[in-house]
């Protein structure tokens, strides 16, 4: 998504502690609802400006409404991105919103801040839904008592937003998008790849996200060997050593795909944005995205080399690794040298 | 010569397609301008038709036969070249581009004369143009890439020398070609006090702090802080290409053109008479190196993270609120 488009209009917080499910079971709940929205200077819409747009850039994925989820969250939602400006209520939204995710999230979730903010995007009305957990901190003063300086430090326990917080619980929607009564939007939530009990996120919202891994995988595989293979990359060396970093990339354990990361791991310098272009160009996310090679497995077995004059050499790719086969530019030419260092078991006509 | 009726039949002709010959000269100088800068070329790129009494004089002069077909410059384009050492590198790189539309071989004036004689010396590619639809023949551009003293000669002496209002001495005409001396003197030297300049480390670095200051004096009256444009462009400078370098003042100028609605509400937003403006968190956002940050960010910004990270944390400190303030923040790459 196009991060440069958002502006924070207004926005609302309220203190949510850490759900306790015996607390919630008997309607205590602890909240501390605020009936005003928070006072947002330059400086301050600026710093949160900053981390919304940095976390949606790098990690937010499209999601759209389940109907059949029937959330309520989602309903308040759409509730104020349809109404008329002056029938738009932030406040009534925002608490509503609030205590719905305090029922909705497990006991294990931190005690934190729950940010709903009007926001412009790209000329649309957008409401943004955020879950920031409290943060620690410290902060050094000064006293002067007696006239000796002291310079002492306070332990903050009620910080909720640092220079360090990178990535946080964020879903937003913006009304030009709603379709058939349909939210449709992107949510960044640092642990929706991980076990169910911390996707509440998404079952709060009653989402799904609109592309399944399997295939956004899949699109990636295709369009990164899509670059690799394009004149973009001239010499069958780089290919070689490219071809092997992917499907590294594809079969290691790791359960996401970090495209600008994979282009700033494996990729020369004067190659990565040209990749992650080459991306973009394509409608494939250059953020993060949850991998599942079903779609691709059979093609991570085995790497191919094709030349010019029809020979194909077909290997695992762990022998481009360990050095059995090499690509190399041949000196002086435009010629590559492939080379198979191994034992010759059979030689094999093929159709 | 022609006859009357060949020059007014040749010469209405041309006045009635003159905006095709003035498309095919804009055309081509664009050409021209892009392939240059491709190569990191700086100069002046220009394309015109010549004018229609420019056309019957030369036909009348030459004097041609069949003066439409013989009058091969009737859309033209003139490169001049900054430094005369960029001369050659340019000829060579327009031939490549236009390796299936040259109409002949290039022409050398400074290889095909007597060296004995002083005499104009830029060289000329005749080239096609694209087609159009409605043409009824190819249309085709002489290209005459030039030095600046070239280019001062052969105006001067074209307007006193080759059309002059009165009879010229031969005392006269040797006092013009005699200034071709000069002309090869003064590029030798401008050839060789450019390669000083630019074999200085610091030019690279300093010339971009140039670039920086003209975009951002477009949008500001504002001063800055230089120290701190040195330190952050001697990062920055690492997002720009080599190749890019030389022509980066034009590519930055024309991106602030482009934004410059949203780039001027950004500095005024966050100005140093402002909250903002004041916290040292956002001191880059009243910089002209910001520009050229927002710049790199936008197109190149995976080198820019690059370079940032080769510096580290102080360095995000500064450069990261500025892309975030712009919409383009870096990548988090390690959660």
């Amino acid at each position: 998504m196009d991060v440069s488009k958002i502006k924070l209009r207004s926005l609302v917080l309220h203190s949510i502690p850490k759900a306790k499910a015996a607390e919630k079971e008997a309607g205590a709940t602890g909240l501390t609802i605020s009936d005003l929205a928070a006072a947002l200077d330059a400086t301050r819409r600026l710093f949160l400006e900053d981390k919304i747009k940095t976390a949606l850039d790098s990690r937010a994925r499209p999601v759209i409404e389940d109907p059949e989820a029937k959330s309520a969250a989602a309903a308040a939602i759409r509730a104020y991105l349809q109404a008329k400006p002056d029938d738009q209520d932030l406040v009534a939204t925002s608490q509503a919103l609030a205590r719905l995710l305090y029922n909705e999230q497990p006991g294990i979730s931190p005690a934190g801040v729950v940010l709903v903010a009007d926001l412009e995007f790209a000329g649309s009305t957008a409401l943004l839904l955020a879950k920031l957990d409290r943060e620690v901190g410290m902060r050094a003063f000064t006293t002067n008592e007696h006239g000796q300086v002291q310079i002492n430090i306070d332990y903050l326990t009620d910080l909720f937003v640092t220079a360090g917080t990178k990535v946080f619980k964020i879903a937003v929607f913006a009304a030009a998008d709603i379709k058939n009564d349909q939210l449709v939007g992107n949510i960044v939530d640092e642990q929706a790849g991980g076990h169910e009990v911390a996707r509440f996120f998404l079952h709060l919202l009653g989402c799904n996200f609109s592309q399944r891994p399997q295939e956004q995988t899949q699109h990636f595989f295709h369009g990164a060997e899509g670059f690799i293979n394009s004149s973009r990359v001239p010499d069958a060396e780089t290919k070689a050593r490219y071809s092997v970093a992917l499907l590294s990339a594809m079969q290691s354990q790791s359960k996401e795909i970090n495209v600008r990361k994979f282009a700033a791991e494996h990729l020369d310098k004067n190659d990565r944005d040209a990749f992650v272009a080459a991306m973009t160009e394509r409608g494939i996310t250059t953020g993060v995205i949850k991998k599942d090679t079903e779609l691709i497995k059979t093609r991570l077995k085995r790497v191919q080399i094709e030349t010019d004059r029809d020979v194909f050499i077909m290997a695992p790719p762990d022998r481009l690794e360990d050095g059995t086969i090499t690509v190399k530019t041949a000196d002086g030419s435009e010629k590559s040298v492939v080379e198979v260092t191994d034992t010759v078991r059979r030689v094999t006509p093929h159709s | 010569m022609p006859t009357e009726e060949v020059l007014a039949a040749a010469r209405d002709r041309y006045e009635a397609q003159l905006p095709r010959f003035e498309r095919a000269a804009t055309g081509i100088a664009a050409e021209v301008r892009d392939v240059a800068h491709g190569c990191g070329i700086t100069g002046r790129f220009d394309g015109r038709p010549k004018s229609v009494d420019s056309f019957v004089k030369k036909a009348l002069t030459k004097p041609y036969d069949d003066p439409w077909g013989q009058t091969t410059d009737k859309a033209g384009v003139r490169a001049t070249v900054y430094n005369p050492r960029d001369l050659y590198p340019l000829v060579d790189a327009l031939e490549a581009h236009w390796a299936d539309r040259l109409a002949g071989p290039r022409q050398d004036k400074s290889i095909e004369r007597d060296p004995k004689v002083f005499d104009y010396s830029g060289i000329h590619l005749q080239v096609v143009a694209p087609a159009e639809d409605d043409d009824d023949e190819v249309v085709e551009c002489e290209v005459q890439v030039r030095t600046a003293a070239q280019d001062a000669w052969s105006a001067v002496s074209h307007q006193f020398l080759y059309k002059p209002a009165v009879a010229v001495s031969l005392a006269s005409e040797r006092a013009w070609y005699r200034l071709v001396a000069l002309v090869e003197v003064f590029d030798r030297e401008v050839e060789q006090a450019v390669t000083t300049v630019l074999d200085d480390s610091a030019y690279p670095q300093g010339r971009l702090l140039q670039d920086a200051e003209r975009a951002f004096w477009q949008l500001t009256t504002r001063e800055y802080d230089r120290g701190l444009s040195e330190m952050i462009l001697s990062v920055a400078i690492k997002a720009l290409p080599e190749t890019e370098r030389a022509t980066y003042g034009d590519s930055l100028s024309t991106f602030v053109a482009e934004h410059r609605q949203r780039l001027t509400e950004l500095l005024a937003e966050f100005g140093p008479e402002t909250e903002v403006g004041r916290m040292p968190r956002y001191a880059l956002l009243t910089q002209p190196e910001a520009l050229v940050l927002i710049e790199r960010a936008e197109h190149a910004q995976m080198l820019l993270l690059d370079a940032v990270d080769e510096v580290g944390s102080d360095m995000h400190a500064l450069v990261d609120p500025v892309l975030a303030a712009w919409g383009r923040p870096f990548p988090i790459l390690d959660v």
